[in-house]
């Protein structure tokens, strides 16, 4: 590392904290501050994911990247929005719970046109997360990351501010529920669509669909779920107005081992020789339980 | 722009008062270090950094997110800082040391900052830095301010505020010599 990187991190290291019972004092000033200015007028009450997304480019992708996080892992408060008779909803958030380890690729952009960005996360039990954005590899674990790895220098990297708050959200799905995705999307209605998308088709036995449709814009969100097992296979944002599309495809296969989780052993394999493709999935299994990266492959 | 930012003051625009906990988490630290790495005075330093939490909970249901949330929270303690030093409330001899002793004797009830043995030697070698410089290099470090903004919050180019941190840095790292390792 260059000796001005060592300064910038040895600075940024040096720690301060302030006393827990002065934290609550001030917390709870804060409080009371936000309150009180709550009663001298109304607040703005007409928010919206949507718009949130398509408020500015910067942070669209991200935005929607959020969006769809919310909507595919939070998927176990769909319960919580269904009355009567839809159980379908309820089976399949419940299903999802109890999934030990799921693999998801977003795949995101901006226009028809336009070149789509993708990021992948690996989940697994304990809490731990891998995740590769662009070049970085990152290592999280109940909601903080831990380790971030650049491919391509093959370094430590400075982590990506988009996965420091999407394995944070993932930590705290009370903050940033389903619930409120759907309430700020489409006021709550999740429409069962499954019978006009497959009139025609033999598929509507075996794949359900559900819409929520944005109440400020044509786009709207819609999931896939498999009839039988009752596990969400797929999303989609779509605003049409623009062509600006999220897709996402969600893998049920075997766990991935210990150590694809482990960034001290990824950290160890950093500068052998592997391509930067064999590095970004550096352990990763598929689901026989092979080796999926090109040095394992046919020659 | 970091997104969850931007959805914490989304909630708090619509009435979501829990949102304000995960702000003040989030960024007291390098707030804190930041008015304390400015004032050297530990009891000012925490003032300033509640005042600034404390009017930005009081504007939050309004509050319009332009850019950084962290960059605007730091503007506001550097700012107060700033308005601190000018009050004449500050001596040079309250040093961060002798009040770190104060206030490890029980000295003023409402105040509880405590710094690492890191930070105390980090903020010694600040102190030995002219001021634009210290604040460059703690605007940008513990702030997360781009040069750009610091050029326009200090009335200077862009060129100067470059220059103005990595003249400190270098000065940092012979002053922190030895201390700063792999």
């Amino acid at each position: 590392m260059k000796p001005q990187n060592l300064v910038e991190k040895f600075v940024k290291n040096a720690d301060v904290h302030l006393e827990a019972t002065v934290d609550e004092r001030l917390l709870q000033r804060m409080l009371d501050a936000y309150n009180s200015a709550g009663s001298a007028g109304p607040a703005r009450r007409h928010p919206d994911y949507w718009s949130l997304v398509f408020e500015s480019r910067f942070v669209r992708l991200a935005a929607a990247a959020i969006i769809f996080l919310a909507l595919i892992i939070l998927i176990g408060e769909f319960g919580t929005l269904l009355t009567g008779g839809n159980v379908a909803w309820a089976d399949v958030s419940q299903r999802f719970q109890f999934v030990p380890f799921f693999y998801v690729s977003i795949y995101m952009k901006e226009g028809t046109l336009a070149q789509p960005q993708q990021f992948e996360l690996w989940m697994g039990k304990g809490g731990y997360i891998r995740m590769r954005v662009g070049p970085q590899v990152i290592f999280g674990r109940h909601g903080r990351v831990t380790h971030a790895f650049d491919v391509r220098r093959r370094s430590e990297a400075e982590v990506d501010p988009l996965a420091v708050d999407i394995i944070r959200m993932l930590a705290t799905p009370d903050e940033f529920s389903f619930e409120t995705v759907i309430q700020s999307i489409s006021g709550g209605k999740l429409v069962d669509i499954t019978p006009a998308m497959n009139t025609q088709a033999g598929i509507g036995k075996e794949l359900v669909v559900f819409d929520a449709q944005s109440a400020v814009s044509p786009g709207w969100v819609r999931i896939y779920a498999l009839r039988q097992s009752k596990l969400p296979v797929g999303v989609r944002i779509w605003d049409p107005a623009e062509g600006f599309v999220v897709d996402a495809i969600i893998t049920y296969s075997k766990e991935q081992p210990a150590i694809f989780f482990d960034p001290h052993a990824f950290a160890a394999n950093l500068n052998r020789s592997e391509s930067e493709t064999s590095l970004a999935y550096l352990f990763l299994k598929d689901p026989g339980g092979r080796e999926v990266t090109p040095e394992e492959g046919p020659k | 722009m970091r997104v969850e930012d931007r959805l914490l003051v989304w909630r708090l625009n619509r009435g979501d008062a829990t949102a304000l906990s995960r702000v003040y988490e989030k960024y007291r630290v390098d707030l804190l270090r930041l008015a304390l790495s400015l004032l050297n005075n530990p009891a000012t330093a925490e003032d300033v950094v509640q005042d600034v939490f404390v009017r930005f909970a009081g504007s939050a249901r309004v509050f319009r997110l332009t850019g950084s949330l962290k960059g605007y929270l730091a503007t506001c303690v550097a700012n107060g800082a700033r308005n601190a030093l000018k009050a004449s409330r500050l001596r040079q001899a309250d040093r961060v040391d002798e009040a770190m002793e104060l206030a490890a004797d029980g000295d003023g009830p409402e105040h509880g900052l405590m710094c690492s043995e890191q930070f105390h030697r980090v903020s010694r070698a600040l102190e030995e830095l002219p001021a634009e410089q210290r604040e460059v290099v703690t605007l940008h470090l513990y702030g997360d301010l781009p040069f750009r903004e610091i050029a326009g919050w200090q009335k200077t180019s862009i060129k100067t505020v470059q220059s103005r941190y990595h003249y400190g840095l270098d000065k940092l790292r012979s002053l922190l010599n030895g201390e700063v390792t792999e």
